[in-house]
């Protein structure tokens, strides 16, 4: 995500920069739900998804202004395909709103907690509706409860608390709902502008106004997570240089004062539950590195530390045979070490890798360093794949490795046991399948990213083709490695994505996609919405085998279509509806 | 505040917040500009001319005075006043 625009000015600016695109950029629409007019909340958001999104005209879609539940009725309605809706004191209950409660007698406290339990559970109705059919920002309340309920400062009074607790326990239960994204900002009474509250309602200051549209925004267009960290030894995931002292007197504990490399191995190990790839990139002798990973204190699993590259040579080479061994790019990558010069060894070889110092003796900068992994590698939902990421990519290297000595490549691959299956009914709610779409880079027919409200549509096309492959054979599941959507018209079919995950190339599972999708559907015709992109080489090989031509549609005559050999050594199987 | 040494130095600074909200007007059209006959001159966009304005000469402005944000020349006079104290 962007930096944060913090003056209107600057806000202005950056909506007024959509005038610059041509008349047929593509469209964005961001509804605003909110009980009071959002006023400059509007502009910021709408200037920060702008700047996030400079390829396309954003449009905001307000909502009607008096009850939240109508407002989000309003929004919905409209059909955005991003949505932000703001929740305050005062939609739980009027009288916790400045305007109200200053013209109410005090009010019972169970009286408010009752309204307030009763309000948010028609607000959670309208937020289900809205975010079946796009993503949205639940924002919860900030501002500080009206004076005449407010406790002193520093102390907590039985209201607050009460009110605290239940917007906590209604957060959790809506972290269940499909498509919700919370976004949840301190309580600070600076940031109420009472003049402007009194004034037209709207009860934020300018800058409070910046950061709610920004953490909206950042909650609905969240960056791309970080896909593997690689890690230096010495002085980083331990204190001390194990190759000087030796295995057992590296140290990460409280007694040694060494706790923030206890911390950072506890972030890792995390992470490794998280699918995050974590690897290993130490000047050391490889048999000193084994044996101080083998000590059984260490707290993260030294088994989900894969490739461990430890040897006297660059870091930047080290690198360079992770990188290989995960197939994934090096921007995708954060490189963690507590000497600038490898950092700057490291970052000069691969300019897209996030190089970050591991500032050994200063552990406020640790603490710093910590929260900041945590925000790249943060991830809202793990799916069954992230758990079985190190594992398949260990099978692939297992895998690899029999292939160099197989003598015929379509009896290898025929060993290999494989079984393909296809799943044509679970794909558009799938978590997995999603952010396959989203992230592949290498095997994806166009590059083209699907934003969540667009994926919603595709599902309700006529003729909409909709598939996840999983695969598995003797070296290991793989789980859901390939996607694909398209259309179906008359004897037609149009692929317009089509991925297949890195960790499943060279197995011939597309050709085995490309006979199921035929036996399937029976199409005369198979059209690919192919875009060469600087990365998808590997789809243009294979479109090359099916007759593609630069500059044309790639179209398929079935009828003159030879798959060979290789689209029928696994077996393959449907997952009927 | 930020002092201008002339009419001219906020005439200019109060035209630039003019021109980041009414982004279509030439200048001699945002000079004449009124909320009374400029359509698009909302109450929203009467908000951002005075955050704009706010951010830009690093005031607070009173009630008072947003009652005068009728006109870019009114906001104009307004704002002289102001300067005119302060310098």
């Amino acid at each position: 995500m962007t930096e944060q625009i913090s003056t209107l000015r600057d806000a202005m600016a950056a909506v007024g920069r959509a005038r610059e695109l041509p008349d047929d950029a593509p469209t964005l629409t961001v509804g605003l739900a909110s009980s009071f007019t959002p006023l400059h909340l509007q502009t910021f958001l709408h200037a920060s998804v702008q700047v996030a999104r400079p390829e396309s005209r954003v449009v905001m879609l307000p909502g009607l202004y008096g009850a939240l539940t109508e407002s989000i009725g309003h929004v919905a309605d409209q059909g955005p395909d991003l949505c932000a809706v703001l929740i305050e004191w005062s939609d739980l209950d009027p009288r916790l709103g400045l305007r109200e409660s200053a013209t109410a007698r005090r009010a019972e406290l169970d009286d408010i907690i009752a309204t307030a339990q009763v309000r948010l559970a028609r607000i959670r109705q309208g937020l289900e509706a809205v975010a079946s059919a796009c993503p949205v920002a639940v924002v919860l309340p900030t501002l500080e409860l009206p004076y005449v309920y407010a406790s002193p400062a520093g102390r907590v009074g039985v209201l607050e608390a009460r009110l605290d607790l239940l917007v906590a326990e209604y957060a959790g239960s809506l972290l269940g709902v499909n498509g919700l994204r919370i976004v949840s900002l301190e309580t600070a009474v600076s940031e109420r502008d009472l003049q402007s509250d009194l004034r037209s309602g709207f009860p934020f200051t300018t800058a409070r106004a910046a950061e709610l549209a920004h953490a909206a925004a950042e909650a609905l267009l969240p960056r791309p997570t970080m896909k593997g960290l690689i890690t230096d030894l010495d002085d980083t995931l331990w204190r001390g240089l194990v190759g000087e002292i030796g295995p057992d007197a590296v140290t990460w504990d409280l007694e040694s004062g060494t706790l923030v490399h206890g911390l950072y191995q506890q972030l890792l190990a995390e992470f490794s539950r998280r699918g995050v790839l974590i690897g290993v990139c130490s000047k050391n002798e490889p048999d000193v590195v084994a044996r101080a990973l083998a000590r059984p204190d260490l707290l993260v699993d030294a088994g989900s530390l894969f490739p461990i590259e430890a040897s006297w040579n660059s870091k930047s080479a080290a690198v360079d045979r992770i990188l290989a061994a995960w197939n994934i790019s090096a921007q995708d990558v954060v490189f963690v070490d507590d000497s600038d010069l490898e950092l700057a060894e490291v970052s000069a070889a691969h300019p897209g890798i996030t190089a970050l110092k591991f500032p050994t003796q200063e552990p406020r900068a640790v603490g710093e360093l910590l929260t900041r992994l945590g925000a790249l590698f943060w991830r809202e939902r793990l799916t069954a794949e992230d758990a079985v990421r190190v594992s398949s990519l260990r099978s692939a290297a297992a895998l690899e490795q029999d292939r160099s000595q197989a003598e015929d490549p379509v009896q290898f691959l025929r060993g290999l046991d494989g079984q393909v299956l296809i799943d044509d009914h679970d794909l558009w709610d799938s978590v997995r399948a999603f952010e396959l779409v989203n992230k592949t880079n290498q095997f994806n027919l166009n590059g083209h990213r699907v934003a969540e409200a667009e994926w919603h549509k595709r599902r309700t096309r006529p003729g909409a083709v909709g598939w996840s492959m999983t695969y598995g054979d003797r070296f290991g599941t793989l789980g859901a490695i390939s996607v694909l959507t398209g259309v179906l018209d008359g004897g037609t079919l149009t692929l317009d994505t089509w991925v297949l995950s890195c960790r499943a190339f060279s197995r011939g599972i597309e050709h085995h996609v490309l006979a199921a999708l035929i036996e399937r559907y029976e199409p005369t015709r198979i059209r690919f919405d192919f875009v060469p992109t600087d990365r998808n080489g590997v789809v243009a090989q294979l479109m090359k085998s099916l007759g593609y031509t630069e500059g044309e549609s790639v179209g398929v005559d079935v009828s003159q279509l030879d798959l060979g050999d290789t689209a029928a050594v696994h077996a393959v199987e449907f997952v009927s509806r | 505040m930020t002092v201008f040494d002339s009419a001219q130095g906020l005439e200019t600074a109060i035209l630039e917040c003019a021109r980041t909200v009414f982004p279509d007007l030439t200048d001699v059209e945002l000079l004449a500009a009124t909320r009374q006959d400029l359509p698009e001159w909302d109450s929203l966009a009467t908000l951002s001319l005075i955050t704009l304005v706010e951010e830009t000469l690093d005031i607070m402005l009173d009630d008072e005075e947003v009652q005068e944000f009728t006109s870019v020349a009114s906001i104009q006079a307004v704002l002289a006043k102001r300067n005119g104290a302060t310098a």
